[in-house]
Parts: C-alpha cells; sequence; structure tokens
C-alpha cells in the first residue's frame, strides 16, 4: 500500500508491516495503512479480523512483534501507551471503556491528568460539556448506572479531554441505540472540522462510518485487503464480499 | 491444667472489656486495612505482611532501647524499613510472578506461596536476630475514664490508629492518588490508556498498607515485648475482615469490621475461655467461606444428578452496559489476557 | 546414631503428607492450603486411643484415618464449588479452626498436646523407638509412593492434569470434573490423617504445632520444592527440608534453636526461590528415568522434534494420501438422517438482558450448518447452552430426541455432542498425544477402582485408547507431533489438536467455535478441508464463524441471528442477497 501524496494534510500517522498476537496466536500479518491530519481513517471486517489488537499495538497497549508505527515523524513502535497519551494520542475502546465505580465526574479527571495547565483542562472541560451536555448535568453519578449509551458519551468526553491529536476510536456504536451512534458521530464530526483532529475508526455500522470518513481499509484474517475513498466506498451496492 | 474462670458479666467489667475491646480491635483494624487493601487493589496474597509487622516492631522497640531515640522517629525509621521490604518483594517476586505466569487469577497461588516462604524466612531471621525479648521502657500513665482503666499508650494508639485510617481511606476518597488507585483497582487496562501505570499504584498500595501496619506494630511493641509471631493472627483476622468486607469496601468499612472483631473477641471472655479467643475469629471466617460454598452447591444436582436446569460453569458475562454483548467477543478476552503487567 | 534414625522416620513420615499434598495440590491445582491440618485427626486419634481407651494401635490408625475421610468428604463437598481464591480461604480457614480447638480443648492437652502413655505395637512389633517406628515408616512411605505414582502416572492422573490446566475444558469433554476433585480432596485428608497417625508414634505425642499453620507451610514447602506433579520430587522436596535442621546443627556447628530457625529461613527463602525462577521444582513434572532416556535418545537422533515445522503446503496433499491409503479402514456410522439437534425456543438472559431470546434451530444429520450474526449477538452463548456450560432459563434442547435440557456439560458430551472453543483451551503443560487421549471416552484408567483392581484392563484400555488418539492426530495431520508439548505448536496447528480431541470423543454433533479465526490463511484451506472431511465421515456440524468466506464453503445451511433469536435461515446466498440483513449486518443507514 503506498501513501498517496494528496490529501488534507500530512501523514500524521504511519503503520507498516505490523505484526502481532497473543502467544502463538498470531492476529494480523503485515497491516499497512495511514492517517493524515484532519482527517478520519476507518478500518472495517469481520469480528475476529485483527481490528481491535491492530489499534491497540499502534496505541502501545499491545505489543507489536514486528513492523513499523511511526507517528507526528517519529517511531513509536512498542513504545508505552503512557507517552503516546502525553503525545497526544487517546484511545476510546470498545468494551469496559469506563471506570464503573467511580463517578462521572472522577472518570473525567483522570482522563484529564495529561494536561499540565488547570486553565486549559478547564476550558477543554467546558468544550466537552457543551458537547455532551448529559455529563454535566450527572457529574456525581457512578458511571456503572449509566445506561451502555451514556457511558459510551463519557468515554468519548473522555478521550476529548486529552487534548488529543490522534483519536482512536474501537467500535463506538457497539450496543447502543442509532440515535446515539449518531450523536457521537456527529461530535467526531464537528471535533475534526473544529480543530484538526486525525480520527482512526473501527466500526462495524457502514453507513454510519461512511457518513464521517474519508478513507477505508478492509481487514480480513489479519491482512488488509483492501484500501479505498469514501466515495468509492459509497458505490457499492453491497459489503458481503468484504467480510 | 488451671480451670479457667471466665469474667462475671458486670457493668463494670463489661465497659471495661469493651475499652479493651477498641483497644485490640483498633490493633486488627490497621492491619485490615492495610492487608486488605493490598489483596484487595494490588491482588497480591501478600501473608509475609505479618513477618514485615513483626520485623516492624522488633525494630522500633530495638532502636528506642539501645539508641534511646523517642518513639515517633522510632516508628519512622522502622516502618520505612518495613515498607522497603514490602515494596521490594512486590517489586522483585510477586509482579515478576505474575507477569511469568501471564495472568492475576492464575498467578495467585504461587504468590501466596513465595509469600509463605518470605514469610517463614524474616519470622526465622527476627528470632536469629533478637534471641532475647526486646523490651522498651515507656513513660505510661493511668487513665480512668468513668469504670473503665486504660493508659495513656492505649488511648493514643486508638486515636492514631483511627486518624491513620480516617486519613487513608480521606486520600483513597478524594485525591488524585486515590483516584489513580480506585481507576487501577476497578479497570486496570483501562487506566493505562490515560497513562496511569498499574504496577507503580500496586508499590504505592503496598507502601500504604504497610505504613498502616508499622504504626501499629511499634504501638504494641511499646505495651509488650514484640515477638516474631505477633503478627500471623492480625494477618488471618485481616484477611477474614477483608474478605467479609468485599474488594469494593472503603479502607474504613474494612477497620470497623475489624474493630468490631475485636469487641466480639472481647466480649467472648464472658462465656468462654481466652483460649477460645482466635477460634471465635477463625470460626466467622470459616462459617461465612461455608455459606457462600454452601450456597454455591447445586443441591438438586447433586441430589438427582439432572437437575431442572444447567451448571453455571461459565460465569455469565457483567452485564456493565443497557445493551452489551453478553458474548465475550475474541477482543475481549484479549484484552484481558493483555491488561496485566503493561 | 537414634538421631539419624529420627530423621530418617521424619523424611518418611512427611514424604506421606508431602505426596498427599502433592495429589490436590500438584495434580489437580486445587488450592488446600491446610494439609497438615487433617493430619490431626490421625494423630490425636493414636495418641488419645491408645492411651486413655486402651485400643490397639492399629485400629486407632483406622479410625484417625476414617476420621479425616470423613471430614476431608463433608469439608470438599461444598468447598469445590468454589473458586479457587475461596478455596484457598476455606482450607486455611478449617486448618486455623482445627488448631484452635485442638488448643482449646482441655482433653487434647491444649497447647502441650496429648502425651502417649502406653506402649504401642503392631502384631507385636514394639512402636516406642525410632528404631522400631523405621521399617513401618518405610513400608507406609512406599506403598502411598506407590499409590500415588500409580495415579498420577495413570490416565487418572492426565484427567487430574487436565482439570489443573483449564477445568471447563475437561467437562466439556465428557469427564465430571468435580467428582475428581472431591475423590482427591478425599484421598489427600485421608492419606494426612495416616501421616499425622505416624508422626504422633514417632514423636509419643499429639500438638498442635504438628499440624498446625506453620506445619501446613513446611508441607507445601516439600510439594513446590521437590516438583509440582511429580511423586519422587516429593521425596527429594521432603528430604530437603527434614534435612536442613541436622545440616546446619551438626555440619556448621550452631545450636539446636538456631538451626531449627536456619532451617526456616533455608526453606522460606528455597521456596520463594524456586517459585520465582525454578517453579517445576526439582523434579519437573513427568521427569521420569524412562522419559530422560527419551528424551535423550530423541535429542542423539535428530533434532526434528525440538522445532515445530509449519505445516507446509504439501501436507495437505501428504494427508489425502495417507487417507487413501487407508481407504476408509474407520468406516464412521452412516450419517444420521433427519433432524439430530431440535433446539426449541431456548432463552438466557444475564441480568435482565435478554442475550438469547426463544430462539430455536435444527441441525440436519450429516451437514454442516453455520450460525452467523453482528458481533454480540449471542451466538457463543447459544453453544454455552446447548453444551450445558451455562444453564437454560427456558425452552428445551433435543438430541437425537433425548431432552437434554439441564445436563451437566459431561452428560451431553457422553451423549454425543461436544464443542471447541473460540480460545482453543488446549491442556497446557501435557504433549499433543495426552490431549486427544483426554477426549477418548470408557477409559478404564480414569477411575480410581479399575486403576487398582483391574490392572490389566486399564493398560489394555490405554492402548486402545492410545491407538484411538494417534488415529485422529493423523486424521488431522498432525501425528509427528504426538510426543510435543502443545504449547510449542502454532495456533493453527493447536486449533487441530483441538479438533482431533473433540473427534477422539467419538461424539457424532460437533460445534465449532470460530474454526477459522486466527488462523492463517496458507493454513485455512488445511482446515476447511478437515472440516468438510467430518462431514463426509457422518458427523454432525455446527459452527459459528465471522469470515463469511469461511462459511459460504462449508455450510449447507446458514442460521442468521440477531439480539438473540434467529431471524433467516437458507444458504449463504439467500442470506447475503438479503436487504434488510445487510442493513442488520451492516448498520442502518442514517
Amino acid at each position: 500500500m503506498t501513501t498517496e501524496t494528496t490529501g488534507p494534510g500530512e501523514t500524521l500517522l504511519d503503520v507498516s508491516g505490523l505484526q502481532a498476537g497473543y502467544g502463538p496466536k498470531r492476529v494480523i500479518f503485515g497491516v499497512d495503512f495511514n492517517v493524515r491530519k484532519g482527517e478520519v481513517v476507518g478500518i472495517i471486517g469481520h469480528n475476529g479480523a485483527g481490528k481491535t489488537t491492530t489499534l491497540h499495538s499502534v496505541f502501545g497497549t499491545h505489543r507489536c512483534e514486528s513492523g513499523k508505527v511511526v507517528y507526528g515523524g517519529t517511531d513509536i513502535t512498542g513504545r508505552s501507551a503512557k507517552k503516546n497519551v502525553r503525545d497526544g494520542m487517546t484511545m476510546v475502546r470498545a468494551e469496559r471503556f469506563t471506570f464503573g465505580e467511580l463517578t462521572v465526574k472522577e472518570n473525567l479527571q483522570l482522563a484529564g491528568m495529561s494536561v499540565k495547565s488547570s486553565a486549559d483542562r478547564e476550558a477543554r472541560l467546558e468544550k466537552v460539556f457543551e458537547l455532551l451536555p448529559i455529563l454535566k448535568e450527572r457529574l456525581r453519578q457512578q458511571a456503572s448506572k449509566f445506561s451502555g449509551g451514556q457511558q459510551r458519551l463519557l468515554s468519548v468526553g473522555m478521550a476529548l479531554l486529552a487534548d488529543p491529536k490522534l483519536i482512536i476510536l474501537d467500535e463506538p456504536s457497539l450496543g447502543i441505540a442509532p440515535g446515539l451512534t449518531e450523536r457521537i458521530f456527529d461530535t467526531v464530526k464537528e471535533l475534526v472540522h473544529d480543530q484538526g483532529i486525525s480520527v482512526l475508526l473501527v466500526e462495524q455500522n457502514i453507513p454510519q462510518l461512511l457518513r464521517i470518513v474519508d478513507r477505508v481499509y478492509v481487514i480480513r484474517s489479519g491482512r488488509v485487503i483492501l484500501e479505498e475513498t469514501v466515495d468509492q466506498m459509497r458505490e457499492r451496492d453491497q459489503y458481503w464480499d468484504l467480510f | 491444667m488451671a480451670a479457667e474462670v471466665l469474667t462475671p458479666l458486670t457493668t463494670t467489667n463489661f465497659a471495661q472489656l469493651t475499652a479493651n475491646g477498641v483497644v485490640t480491635g483498633s490493633s486488627y483494624a490497621l492491619v485490615a486495612v492495610g492487608f486488605g487493601m493490598i489483596i484487595h487493589i494490588a491482588h497480591r496474597f501478600h501473608i509475609a505482611y505479618a513477618a514485615i509487622y513483626a520485623l516492624m516492631a522488633f525494630l522500633a522497640a530495638q532502636i528506642q532501647t539501645t539508641y534511646g531515640w523517642p518513639f515517633v522517629p522510632a516508628l519512622i525509621v522502622a516502618t520505612v524499613i518495613g515498607v522497603i521490604i514490602a515494596v521490594g518483594s512486590e517489586r522483585l517476586v510477586y509482579s515478576p510472578l505474575v507477569r511469568r505466569v501471564g495472568d492475576r487469577d492464575r498467578a495467585l497461588f504461587p504468590v501466596f506461596v513465595a509469600s509463605l516462604g518470605l514469610s517463614t524466612a524474616i519470622e526465622a531471621l527476627i528470632n536469629i536476630i533478637w534471641p532475647n525479648p526486646v523490651t522498651t521502657t515507656f513513660g505510661v500513665s493511668a487513665i480512668k475514664l468513668g469504670p473503665v482503666h486504660m493508659t495513656s499508650l492505649t488511648v493514643t494508639s486508638v486515636i492514631t490508629t483511627w486518624v491513620a485510617i480516617l486519613l487513608v481511606a480521606a486520600v483513597i476518597r478524594w485525591t488524585k492518588l486515590g483516584r489513580m488507585i480506585r481507576a487501577v483497582r476497578v479497570n486496570p487496562s483501562l487506566s493505562v490508556d490515560f497513562g496511569i501505570k498499574p504496577s507503580s499504584m500496586y508499590m504505592i498500595v503496598f507502601a500504604i498498607g504497610t505504613s498502616l501496619g508499622g504504626i501499629g506494630a511499634v504501638f504494641l511493641a511499646a505495651q509488650s515485648a514484640p515477638e516474631s509471631d505477633m503478627g500471623e493472627n492480625l494477618v488471618l483476622y485481616a484477611i477474614t475482615a477483608a474478605f467479609i468486607a468485599g474488594a469494593a469496601s472503603s479502607p474504613w468499612v474494612i477497620g470497623v469490621l475489624a474493630l468490631a472483631m475485636g469487641l466480639i473477641q472481647s466480649w467472648s471472655t464472658f462465656f468462654i475461655s481466652s483460649t477460645w479467643s482466635s477460634f471465635v475469629i477463625f470460626a466467622i471466617l470459616l462459617i461465612f467461606v461455608m455459606t457462600k460454598a454452601i450456597r454455591a452447591v447445586n443441591w438438586g444436582r447433586l441430589a438427582r444428578g439432572r437437575p431442572k436446569y444447567g451448571s453455571g460453569l461459565v460465569k455469565p458475562a457483567e452485564p456493565a452496559l443497557a445493551q452489551p454483548s453478553p458474548e465475550p467477543s475474541a477482543q475481549e478476552s484479549q484484552q484481558r489476557e493483555s491488561g496485566v503487567g503493561q | 546414631m537414634l538421631e539419624t534414625v529420627s530423621y530418617i522416620d521424619q523424611i518418611l513420615i512427611y514424604l506421606v503428607f508431602g505426596l498427599a499434598a502433592n495429589l490436590i495440590l500438584g495434580y489437580t491445582g486445587v488450592l488446600q492450603a491446610a494439609p497438615a491440618a487433617f493430619g490431626a485427626f490421625g494423630g490425636y486419634a493414636v495418641v488419645y486411643l491408645t492411651s486413655t481407651h486402651h485400643w490397639p494401635w492399629i485400629l486407632a490408625v483406622i479410625v484417625g484415618v476414617a476420621m479425616a475421610l470423613v471430614a476431608g468428604f463433608l469439608i470438599g463437598l461444598p468447598a469445590l464449588y468454589l473458586s479457587s481464591l475461596w478455596v484457598l480461604l476455606l482450607t486455611l480457614a478449617v486448618g486455623l479452626v482445627i488448631d484452635s480447638i485442638l488448643s482449646g480443648v482441655q482433653t487434647f492437652g491444649g497447647d502441650n498436646g496429648l502425651q502417649q502413655s502406653s506402649s504401642l505395637d503392631l502384631f507385636g512389633f514394639q512402636l516406642n523407638e525410632p528404631t522400631q517406628v523405621l521399617p513401618l515408616a518405610a513400608v507406609v512411605a512406599v506403598i502411598v509412593l506407590a499409590v500415588c505414582w500409580r495415579i498420577g502416572e495413570s490416565p487418572y492422573g492426565r484427567v487430574l492434569r487436565g482439570i489443573r490446566a483449564d477445568d471447563s475444558a475437561v467437562y466439556a469433554l465428557g469427564k465430571n470434573v468435580y467428582t475428581y476433585k472431591l475423590s482427591m480432596f478425599v484421598v489427600t485428608a485421608g492419606l494426612s490423617g495416616l501421616g499425622g497417625a505416624l508422626l504422633a508414634t514417632l514423636t509419643n505425642v499429639a500438638s498442635p504445632t504438628e499440624f498446625n499453620y506453620t506445619a501446613s507451610v513446611e508441607i507445601i514447602a516439600i510439594v513446590i520444592i521437590g516438583g509440582v506433579g511429580n511423586p519422587f520430587g516429593t521425596v527429594i522436596g521432603s528430604a530437603i527440608v527434614v534435612l536442613l535442621v541436622p545440616f546446619f546443627q551438626d555440619v556448621i556447628q550452631v545450636t539446636p534453636q538456631t538451626a531449627a530457625n536456619i532451617q526456616l529461613i533455608g526453606y522460606g527463602l528455597v521456596l520463594a526461590l524456586v517459585v520465582l525462577f525454578r517453579p517445576s521444582g526439582a523434579l519437573p513434572e513427568g521427569f521420569t528415568i524412562s522419559s530422560v532416556r527419551s528424551a535423550l535418545s530423541r535429542r542423539l537422533s535428530s533434532g526434528k522434534q525440538a522445532k515445530t515445522p509449519p505445516i507446509s503446503e504439501g501436507a495437505a496433499e501428504r494427508r489425502r494420501a495417507r487417507q487413501a491409503a487407508r481407504n476408509l479402514e474407520r468406516v464412521g456410522d452412516p450419517a444420521p438422517q433427519g433432524v439430530v439437534l431440535d433446539v426449541r425456543d431456548v432463552s438466557k438472559a444475564f441480568g435482565g438482558i435478554k442475550a438469547v431470546n426463544e430462539l430455536s434451530m435444527q441441525l440436519q444429520g450429516g451437514k454442516i450448518t453455520a450460525l452467523i450474526g453482528a458481533n454480540g449477538a449471542g451466538k457463543t452463548t447459544v453453544f454455552n447452552l446447548l453444551t450445558g456450560a451455562l444453564s437454560l432459563d427456558g425452552g428445551e434442547v433435543y438430541l437425537n430426541g433425548q431432552n437434554i435440557s439441564g445436563l451437566r456439560p459431561d452428560q451431553i458430551a457422553n451423549l454425543g455432542m461436544v464443542r471447541t472453543f473460540q480460545d482453543v483451551r488446549l491442556f497446557h503443560g501435557m504433549t499433543v498425544l495426552d490431549n486427544v487421549l483426554m477426549g477418548v471416552p470408557d477409559q478404564a484408567g480414569e477411575h480410581l477402582v479399575p486403576l487398582f483392581v483391574r490392572i490389566g484392563k486399564t493398560r489394555a484400555r490405554e492402548r486402545e485408547a492410545q491407538a484411538i488418539a494417534r488415529r485422529w492426530l493423523e486424521f488431522v495431520g498432525l501425528e509427528d507431533f504426538a510426543d510435543v508439548r502443545v504449547e510449542a505448536l502454532g495456533y493453527g496447528q493447536q486449533k487441530l489438536v483441538s479438533l482431533a480431541r473433540i473427534l477422539a470423543t467419538d461424539a457424532r454433533v460437533l460445534l465449532l467455535d470460530e474454526p477459522a479465526s486466527g488462523i492463517d490463511y496458507q493454513f485455512l484451506d488445511e482446515m476447511l478441508d478437515v472440516i468438510s472431511q467430518l462431514r463426509d465421515e457422518g458427523r454432525t456440524v455446527c459452527i459459528v464463524e465471522h469470515n463469511l468466506d469461511v462459511v459460504g464453503r462449508l455450510a449447507d445451511h446458514v442460521y442468521f441471528m440477531e439480539v438473540g433469536k434467529v431471524t433467516a435461515e437458507g444458504n449463504i446466498t439467500d442470506l447475503t442477497s438479503d436487504e434488510r440483513l445487510a442493513e442488520v449486518y451492516f448498520g442502518g443507514g442514517s
């Protein structure tokens, strides 16, 4: 897969030949893709294809066996998540994405820890409240008392607080009502537009995904089998053969 | 053996035994909170807590008698040494073990056994270093509260205990550090995403937990000559309190339970000989776990071999979300694996 | 040299304790934290009954062991339903309660214990001096060693090791894990009682210190230091732990008091170091003279076993050629016609959320059926319900016309329906052959009575079982890897082993959970090939699979699941041309 030089901006994340697995089980076998500044890139594929493992290998919460991850011009292969967070990467997990026993406020406080200045943190918090007012109304509530969709919103809010340059979103629509999925995707879209954030998105809901992405990679059984622009994807009449 | 005389049940005796119960219960509470934090947050069955506890008591007593240091500096030095040993065992023994086994739950027994080994070695080492009792000459004044006799030392120890426990509870509840600790307990892999290192939090938990023990140990050493196995029963009582309270409970809940155990023990001498005082607590633990076990038994299946409905072998997925995927996906189980030791 | 004899006695007696503890801790992996406590029944029975009631020694021992067995049964019965942490806590509490009862009851002499006041004899042989106890201790230790070795190195021991590695996988292969655990818990208690009786006979006293928490730690140390799951290792462990005292006392010349403490430091540190750096102990599991010899000869002949070459493209052809050569020597039962598995309106809720909601489906005999659906549709839950791993909230499941709802997984497996797991769940630490042997049903050696009573039958059946297992390994093309430990294999090969394992059960209905996931695509054809051969064999197969390409190549019939229900069925082309299903699978539009 070669990097096209035309696009909205320079390359922010460049992944090549990434391999990872669990013990003897190899899950991804040399995945290549890239994300440019201000771009939303989607990854789709069947369940177990290696999408989540790919995201975790990039973010530093899973060990890469080989390959290279370049972020903002520096090689970050195998770097800890802690450093990546400090460099403006955030991740929203597909499952167990909030601290259930802690309150909404505490969840947000934990998420904002990487932002050093308190004024900056306050400003970002205001911005998050503006986007997701429900969080402000229910600050003292335990996160586990939220519905799945509300917890999802909270997790997105937490990701935004950390002052991200790149948000990695793993299946934001999983287990939530369609209306909320739209809300989340609108929020993401707004952020990309306003702040030039890049987004790497894994999503099963293809119509929703196509609303916000610029490019899509298709992964099957641990390999990238296709890269298409959003327009090319839209022209397809069905997606079964991608899974 | 001389026949045991039970304490007659009078108001005066009741008040005195209640006061005694509060004093012993407070010393249980420190250990219960300290040990409980380590087992519930760091998930280490750190049975060597008992030996380190005794070591801190001996160190403080020795420092006071040999160098004539006052109580507080002796306490601090002894506790710092205890903390170094405890954090060292986490760093050099438990944490590498868990990493090698790869799964926190499967590592439970190896950690327990390694800790037993450390415990045995440290206690024997104490016996070699201090073959004779180490007593401190501590200026104690008697205090009389109504019908109750106490000493200035025990009153101070009770007050210090609860100040320390409430302080720790407050730190866990309200500070940034406490939030980070709770985050790691609730969801260690997610905490990594926000730049928290679970391994560092575990070491902090070991340090706080050991310090609490240090306070208790040094106060005990001031009241009577320490013994190398003085921590053993305390840790076993702590296990009782910590598990009855449950993993999600605040430190002060565990502390109050341990206090209650001290009171029950003290009051029990109205009815049974004091040689049974530890039996009382162990029986509570046994009954508690046995009840849990008996409730887990599928009696229908045992009796008929063919009950109406299944076995419950697979634990149902926790309903964390409103509409979750009850199907544990491949990714989820993978994340669970990769959550430890990163 | 009275002292020397006394130490040998101690080694032999602690060996009995250690061997007993190794059965439950080492082989079965049940965290019994108070192995010494059950010795108290034997120890106190001997001293109390002979001194106070002047019973004959042997009778007192029998009573003591019987009490230990009963206590073990009563405690194990509920305890083994708990998870390992709670078993640890429970046994710890049992040990502490026994200890504090012994110290508290006046009849038992309190902290000082009971002194032996009468002379002991067994059939006229005096048992009052260490030299007199020695032959007895030696005979008992050798017998217990033989028994433990027999249990450990037999098909029974294989099941125990399987339980230690993954108990739900053992259930799924048709073996009742609970019975095995309980049997071992009781046997351990009884043997510990015997050890306690011998200990009290040797020391002429039954005291709490012989059976308390510290004594349990010593026994755990013997097992761990010697080697988990190796009875001969326990001999070494016992010798090391006991001899540390005389070593420091007589060789280094320190006072007895210091020597006792140095012994504690010694084995305490060794224990921690062994757990940390050599978890297999002095003699690792399976380390016997014959295993060393075969390992050596293997290493000398070539290095081919050490490495596991990936299965190359030629493997499939080779396997097919072999199969043609065998020319269907094993003709499976003809495929049953019609519905083999009938699932009627099954439901399961987790905390109010209906994961499976009145789902119905049928498996046709000799066909491959696939269950597909978006992530979270409840497919794996269906497998868990069908095999009894989860209990049904409602509905019924009929296998060959028999209602199997509510049966245990092992019962369902024995009725002819088995499953594989998404995450494979092989028994780690065991060879490929042993893994497949775990699937072979009706093994005489997997039950305690025939294991000791019908030795000839056990051996013959084990040979048959080995032949069956090797045949299935050959079927999946892994016969060259029979003696390799499973964790050395690649993931695809591990999946094939798990397939061979369920094929060995001879069940006619196979539920395969994501057979193709995590497999390198070069290996995928091999896997699909094997699965379609199962159909040719007349087996009924149901797969859960996300890779629709795989489903299209394998399945005769496909069920489409959404939110806990089957909402469509047909062949894959029918389903993928349905617009509504596409919307369900890929998400609704905006």
